[in-house]
């Protein structure tokens, strides 16, 4: 499953009907590395990833004849809007993955494990010390 | 120090730095499934706290409409 276009062949990003992202939400979390994912490249199907900051505008071609199901974006980050295209084959877009460094609000498994050992040890040595 | 400090300040300690978020990588991760068929011009899609929006094109800067399918010819 994926996103291809209504007027594309198989309604898929072909030929002149090509699919824009908007990164700027995701770009503002400054991620380190975001890979996009394409599928249905079948036989001769290629695609091309173009970079830009306007929108509607395809901008700096950043490669092509990409056959690969997914395509690191990560030294491409400064294009606010990503352009997926096929000029020669169909191809559709199905996922994207951005990782953001920094703190994660939620302890790991291992940290609350050690809360727990940590509470639990103290609730015995109390118990112990009253008697 | 008696027994009770000696034991309850490093389980204080071991409970106060479990406690303290971790610094770790968080992905946000998309997976574009929507309704099958004819999404109109644009779409949007939500992970976590950011979004994506999906603006399709034809000619350079004329919208055209965007097409959730499954693989193959449709």
């Amino acid at each position: 499953m994926g996103i291809g276009m209504a007027l594309g062949t198989d309604h898929e990003i072909a030929g002149p009907f090509v699919l824009q992202m908007d990164l700027q939400q995701i770009l503002a979390l400054k991620p380190s590395s975001v890979i996009l994912g394409i599928n249905s490249i079948q036989g001769p199907d290629t695609y091309q990833i173009w970079g830009s900051n306007i929108a509607g505008t395809a901008g700096t071609l950043l490669a092509t004849n990409q056959t690969s199901t997914s395509f690191n974006l990560s030294n491409d980050l400064q294009y606010r809007y990503i352009t997926v295209a096929s000029p020669t084959g169909s191809v559709l877009v199905d996922s994207l993955a951005a990782t953001v460094p920094g703190f994660d609000s939620t302890p790991e498994p291992g940290s609350a494990a050690l809360l727990l050992f940590g509470l639990a040890g103290l609730v015995g040595l109390t118990a112990l010390v009253k008697k | 120090m008696n027994i009770l400090g000696k034991f309850i300040l490093p389980s204080l300690i071991v409970g106060v730095f479990s406690v303290v978020p971790a610094f770790a990588d968080s992905t946000d991760s998309f997976t574009f499934t929507s309704s099958l068929g004819n999404l109109g011009s644009s779409d949007t899609f939500k992970s976590g706290a950011a979004s994506l929006t999906f603006t399709g094109y034809g000619d350079p800067g004329m919208a055209s409409n965007l097409f959730e399918k499954n693989e193959g010819p449709s």
